[in-house]
C-alpha cells in the first residue's frame, strides 16, 4: 500500500512523543540510587502499578498484532487474546505474593533467595536476556510498521527512531520514568480501544452480539485470507492447520505470563506483597476489558477490509483512519507508538538489569558503588537497545503477536519451572534449577530454529510454537535432577 | 521497600497459607476450564462451532474465560483482604 504524509497525524504524533520524553526527563531527577533506577525505590502505589502493568503488558502484540491476526485469521487470532489474559491467573494466584517476598531487583534475585549459586544466576540472567530480546523484536517491528503510514518514513528509519527514543528514556530515569510512561499509555490504550470499538459498532449500526452474529451467518464472508463461511472463520483452523499448534500456543500463553522477566520485575516496585496482589487485580481487570475489545477491532478491520495485505500489524490504525479520518488515525497510531515506547523501556530495563546486576556485578564479582552500577546499567541499556534495532530490521514483515507467542514459549520453558520449584518446593537444588533453565532455553530456541518459522516448508519440527515439548521437558529436568540429588 | 529474610518465604504465616489455599482452588478450577476449551479447539473444533445465544461456543467460551479471570481476580483480592483483616 502507498502511504502519504498526513500533517495533523504527524503533529499529534510529535505531541504525544514529546509528552512521553518530558515525563522521562522529569522523572530522571528522582533517580538517586540503584534501587530507584531498577525498581523505582519500591514505592509505587498499587493502583498506578496495576495500570502500569497493563501498559507494560498491552504491547504492540496486543494492540497491533492481535487486531491484525483476528482480521486475517478470525478465531485463531482471538486465541491470543484469551491466552494472554489467562496467563495472569497464574501470575496472581501462584506467583505474585511469594515472589514479592523474596526478590530485590531481577528474576535471578528471586531464584537465588535460598539457592546461593553462581550457575543459577548465570542461567537466569541469560534466560532473562534471551526472553527480553525475543519480546523486544516484535515491539520494534510494530514501531517500524506504525511509522511507515504515519510519517511517510521507511520501516528501517522507524525502527531506528523508536530505538533512539527508548534508549533516551531508559538511560535517563530507568523504572521511575518507565512506570509513568506505562501508566499513561496503559490508560490511553484502553480509551483508544473503547473508542475504536464504539466506532465500529456505530458505523455498522449493530449491537456487539448482532455484529458477530452477522459475521457468523455469512456463508460467503470476504476476509483478507479469502472467501469462506463465517462460522468457519470464527472457529479454530484458519491459521493453525496442525491442531497441536493450537494446543502448544495455548500452553505457552497461559504459562508464559508469570515467567516474563519484565513483568516479574514490576512486583518489586510496590511496597508490600499485598500491594503486588492488588496491582495484579487492577492489571487483570484492565487487560481483560482490552482483550474483549480486540475481537471487535480485528473483526471491524476484516468487515471494512481496512487491512494492508503486506502488513497485518496495520489493521487497527487503518481501521481508525476509516472510522475517524486523519485525526483519529494520528491519535491511535501515536498511542500505539507510545505503547511500544513503554513496553520496550520495560524490556530493556529487565535485560540491562540481567547483564549489569546479575552477570557483571554478581557473577563476575565486579564490586562497585551505586554510581558505578547505574553507569554500567545505562551503558548496557544502550547496547541492548542497539541490538534490538538490528534484530527489528531483520524481522521486518512478521506478525508481532506471533513473535510474542514465541517469547512466551521461551519464558514458560526456561523460567517458570525454575520459579515454581524455588518458590514452592524445599527439595529444589541449584543444579536442578540451572539445568532446568538451560534445558528450557535451549530446547525452545532450538525447536524454533528447526521449526516452520525459520525453515518454512522444510521444517524438521512441525509446530510453530515449541511450548508443548519444551515446557514439560524443562519441568521434568528441574524436578528430576533435584530429586536425584537428594 | 519491605525486605524479608530468605527463610521467611518457606515459613509462610497461617493467614497466607489460607489465602494461598483459596488461590490454588480458584487456579485449579480456572485451569481445568481453560484446558477443556483448548482440548475442544484442538481435537474437536465442531464443538466450538456450535451456535449458542446467537454466537458460537468458541466466541462465548473465549469471552467467558476472559470475564471469569476478572471475576476470580476480584474475588481472590476480596478474600485475601478479609483474611488479612481477620474477618475470615
Amino acid at each position: 500500500m502507498e502511504y502519504t504524509f498526513q500533517p495533523i497525524a504527524v503533529a499529534l504524533f510529535l505531541l504525544i512523543t514529546a509528552i512521553t520524553l518530558g515525563i522521562s526527563f522529569w522523572a530522571a531527577k528522582q533517580v538517586k540510587t540503584a534501587s530507584h533506577y531498577f525498581v523505582a525505590g519500591g514505592g509505587v502505589k498499587w493502583l498506578v502499578n496495576g495500570i502500569a502493568f497493563a501498559g507494560d503488558y498491552l504491547s504492540a502484540a496486543s494492540f497491533l498484532g492481535i487486531a491484525g491476526m483476528i482480521a486475517f485469521f478470525g478465531f485463531d487470532g482471538f486465541l491470543y487474546s484469551i491466552g494472554f489474559l489467562a496467563g495472569w491467573i497464574v501470575a496472581l494466584l501462584i506467583v505474585a505474593e511469594p515472589l514479592r517476598r523474596c526478590g530485590k531487583y531481577t528474576f535471578c534475585d528471586a531464584l537465588l533467595f535460598r539457592l546461593e549459586d553462581k550457575g543459577v544466576r548465570l542461567a537466569g540472567a541469560v534466560s532473562t536476556l534471551i526472553v527480553s530480546l525475543f519480546y523486544l523484536i516484535p515491539q520494534i517491528v510494530g514501531a517500524g510498521s506504525i511509522v511507515q503510514p504515519l510519517l511517510g518514513l521507511s520501516y528501517e528509519v522507524g525502527v531506528v527512531l523508536v530505538g533512539a527514543l527508548v534508549i533516551a528514556i531508559v538511560a535517563t530515569a530507568g523504572m521511575v520514568s518507565t512506570t509513568y510512561v506505562q501508566f499513561i499509555k496503559g490508560f490511553l490504550l484502553l480509551i483508544a480501544a473503547v473508542a475504536l470499538t464504539g466506532g465500529v459498532l456505530w458505523v455498522t449500526g449493530l449491537g456487539p452480539v448482532e455484529f458477530i452474529t452477522n459475521i457468523l451467518d455469512n456463508p460467503a464472508l470476504t476476509t483478507p485470507s479469502g472467501v469462506m463461511d463465517g462460522n468457519a472463520f470464527l472457529a479454530p483452523g484458519i491459521k493453525f492447520k496442525n491442531p497441536l499448534d493450537f494446543l502448544s500456543l495455548a500452553l505457552a500463553l497461559i504459562l508464559g505470563t508469570a515467567a516474563l522477566p519484565h513483568v516479574l520485575i514490576r512486583y518489586y516496585t510496590v511496597p508490600t506483597p499485598a500491594d503486588a496482589r492488588r496491582s495484579t487485580v487492577i492489571a487483570i481487570a484492565s487487560i481483560g476489558v482490552f482483550y474483549i475489545l480486540t475481537l471487535f477491532l480485528g473483526l471491524g478491520a476484516m468487515h471494512f477490509m481496512t487491512v494492508d495485505p503486506t502488513n497485518q500489524n496495520l489493521s487497527a490504525p487503518l481501521l481508525a483512519e476509516f472510522i475517524g479520518g486523519e485525526i483519529f488515525f494520528g491519535l491511535i497510531s501515536s498511542i500505539a507508538f507510545a505503547t511500544i515506547l513503554g513496553t520496550v523501556s520495560g524490556l530493556i530495563m529487565a535485560a540491562a538489569g540481567a547483564i549489569s546486576h546479575d552477570i557483571w556485578t554478581v557473577y563476575l564479582g565486579n564490586t562497585q558503588d551505586d554510581a558505578q552500577t547505574l553507569r554500567m546499567t545505562k551503558i548496557t541499556a544502550i547496547g541492548v537497545g542497539i541490538a534490538a534495532i538490528i534484530l527489528g530490521i531483520v524481522a521486518k514483515g512478521m506478525n508481532v503477536a506471533f513473535l510474542v507467542g514465541l517469547a512466551f514459549a521461551i519464558a514458560a520453558s526456561a523460567n517458570l519451572p525454575a520459579l515454581i520449584s524455588v518458590l514452592f518446593w524445599k527439595g529444589t537444588t541449584a543444579r536442578g534449577v540451572s539445568l532446568g533453565i538451560w534445558t528450557g532455553l535451549l530446547s525452545s530456541c532450538g525447536l524454533i530454529l528447526i521449526g516452520p518459522t525459520i525453515m518454512g516448508a522444510g521444517a524438521i519440527f512441525p509446530l510453530a510454537n515449541p511450548g508443548i515439548v519444551s515446557i514439560p521437558l524443562s519441568f521434568i529436568v528441574t524436578f528430576g535432577v533435584s530429586m536425584l540429588e537428594k | 521497600m519491605t525486605e524479608e529474610k530468605p527463610e521467611d518465604i518457606m515459613a509462610v504465616p497461617e493467614k497466607d497459607k489460607k489465602t494461598f489455599k483459596m488461590g490454588l482452588i480458584l487456579f485449579t478450577v480456572y485451569i481445568i476450564g481453560y484446558f477443556l476449551f483448548t482440548i475442544a479447539g484442538t481435537f474437536n473444533k465442531n464443538i466450538l462451532m456450535t451456535r449458542v445465544l446467537g454466537l458460537n461456543v468458541g466466541i462465548v467460551g473465549g469471552m467467558f474465560i476472559i470475564v471469569s479471570a476478572i471475576i476470580i481476580a476480584v474475588y481472590y483480592n476480596w478474600y485475601a483482604g478479609q483474611v488479612e483483616t481477620g474477618v475470615n
